[in-house]
């Protein structure tokens, strides 16, 4: 027999539960997520940091000096180069993802690039429309079905996934550098290629510094977006919040249900959902049930239903 | 490294996105030279959303080019560009809500105000940055691919300039006065997305009035710097 009570002490019952299910924001990347997603977080920092550290007292200031002594055009030739270089993986891996007619443009684009534009120093093609594509082998290997594993912080190299780490040493193997049989010269020319890249970033770097609140979240999170951007090769699949947001915005619960508690003392309540806020109001991120058990004497259960 | 800093070249975008409600100038207008108080002959509300994209950034990247000192990142002329060209096209109140998420119902009135202003500041000051960079890249708006009943759209843009492409998105609502900015993606990154998580920690470590003195922090420590540069 149930009957509404007061609560009047907190040992005993409540008089009613009145449960507000409301669907969190999905793709919202809450704390479960975070952590899904990035289980080595305090690992990741430590390296993020060290990161930081290097490219502010190593990296930026070369790369200062160097965008200070090289004329722009310049840099973009070198930039050109490299990325000329870098088409002809794309190439492979585009055809290797079955990709037919973004292999054709890429194709395209090395021979247009390598004749007219002088061996790739000018990027002739994006002019006549051909643009790049930006494939590499962690995205071959996304799209033939890896998943993504976790975020990792790579020292000197940045932001990674597991899969993107297990390709590395191929990504990185196609770049000018491999072009030279010195090591001293393939040294020099992999130090020009990431001066000239660090150099033509000097200021998107100095905005990312003022945009975020915690640099480290900001880039992962932007990162592994930006990934799935380009494996799918910029229309991801969305995951937008809809209604829900235009409820929360007009101040309505979207869904309620009441549970009678019987009065009764009570040692220890315990509701079974890890979601709780406080003990009237909680959020859900899918349909379960919600379960209340009040000590072992007596236990309550509501689905909560799906909701749009 | 320098992996990490390509993917922070987005931050140039936001606020080139956010600032100019896309630099939209279809494909190759470097040559027009339309009058600098360029305004559509459609009223804001009546037109389509890739119209109104496109327009907002007409004006915008106009009065950019037109103005040296923008160029050279005047934040208050910035803020005033951005409040009367941009402003009028974002839906600020959503855009903050979606970043805060499961937040911002516990949120008092006063709080939720507080936090809309403070984040709002926040990506103005992001804004002066990004605009006084823009030279003279052109804005190509790509065909709306949406039904006409959808109250939620998404306009792709592509800014092209020195260097590869940049994807530039635009998610827009219906609303009564017309179709309204609330999400802008660079180079794959959604804006609120990306701020969610760190809004998230912040508010599960400090509380929202904690995420609040954050933000408003940063936004003091960022004037200081725009003013002594």
């Amino acid at each position: 027999m149930t009957s509404v009570a007061c609560v009047k002490r907190s040992r005993l019952a409540w008089a009613s539960l009145c449960l507000l299910g409301a669907m969190a924001l999905p793709g919202c990347a809450t704390d479960p997520n975070a952590l899904a997603i990035d289980p080595y977080e305090a690992t990741n920092r430590r390296i993020f940091s060290f990161n930081e550290g290097l490219d502010a007292n190593v990296l930026k200031p070369a790369a200062k000096a160097y965008d200070a002594v090289v004329p722009d055009p310049v840099e973009e030739a070198v930039a050109n180069f490299t990325n000329n270089i870098k088409d002809v993986w794309s190439l492979t891996n585009l055809i290797l993802q079955g990709q037919g007619a973004g292999a054709l443009e890429e194709f395209m684009r090395i021979g247009v690039n390598t004749t007219f534009g002088m061996a790739g120093f000018v990027d002739v093609a994006t002019s006549m429309g051909l643009d790049r594509h930006n494939e590499d082998l962690g995205q071959t290997l996304a799209v033939w079905g890896a998943p993504d594993g976790a975020y990792l912080v790579l020292p000197v190299f940045g932001p990674s996934t597991t899969r993107d780490t297990v390709a590395f040493p191929a990504d990185q193997y196609v770049v000018p550098a491999s072009l030279f049989r010195e090591p001293r010269d393939a040294n020099a020319a992999r130090a020009v290629q990431v001066l000239n890249a660090r150099a033509q970033l000097l200021e998107a770097s100095e905005l990312l510094e003022d945009a975020a609140l915690d640099k480290y979240a900001f880039v992962r999170d932007a990162y592994l977006q930006r990934r799935r951007n380009q494996i799918y090769n910029g229309e991801p699949p969305e995951v937008e919040p809809t209604d829900d947001l235009d409820a929360s915005l007009r101040g309505a619960p979207l869904w309620t249900a009441r549970i009678d508690v019987p009065l009764m003392k009570v040692q220890r309540t315990q509701i079974s959902s890890n979601r709780v806020v406080d003990q009237s109001r909680f959020f859900v991120d899918q349909p379960e049930p919600v379960s209340v058990q009040l000590d072992d004497t007596w236990s309550a259960q509501v689905d909560v239903p799906t909701l749009p | 490294m320098t992996a990490m800093l390509k993917r922070s070249r987005h931050l140039v975008l936001w606020s080139c996105a956010l600032a100019s409600a896309g630099l939209a100038a279809p494909g190759l207008t470097l040559a027009e030279t339309a009058p600098a108080t360029a305004v559509a002959t459609v009223p804001a509300t009546q037109q389509t959303p890739d119209a109104l994209i496109r327009t907002l950034s007409t004006n915008v990247l106009e009065a950019v080019r037109k103005d040296k000192t923008i160029q050279a990142g005047d934040a208050r002329k910035v803020e005033s560009l951005v409040n009367t060209q941009i402003m009028p096209y974002v839906n600020f109140q959503r855009m903050t809500a979606s970043a805060v998420g499961r937040y911002w119902r516990q949120a008092t009135p006063d709080q939720q105000k507080r936090l809309q202003q403070e984040f709002k500041s926040l990506l103005l000051y992001t804004y002066s940055g990004a605009v006084s960079q823009i030279r003279d890249q052109t804005v190509d708006v790509k065909p709306l691919r949406a039904n006409p009943q959808d109250e939620k759209v998404i306009v792709r843009t592509q800014i092209r300039g020195r260097g590869d492409p940049i994807q530039l998105d635009y998610r827009l609502e219906k609303t009564p006065e017309g179709w309204k900015i609330y999400d802008v993606n660079v180079l794959g990154a959604w804006l609120v997305q990306s701020y969610q998580t760190t809004f998230a920690q912040d508010i599960s470590a400090v509380g929202i009035d904690g995420l609040i003195t954050r933000l408003s922090d940063r936004n003091k420590q960022l004037a200081t710097k725009k003013a002594g540069a």
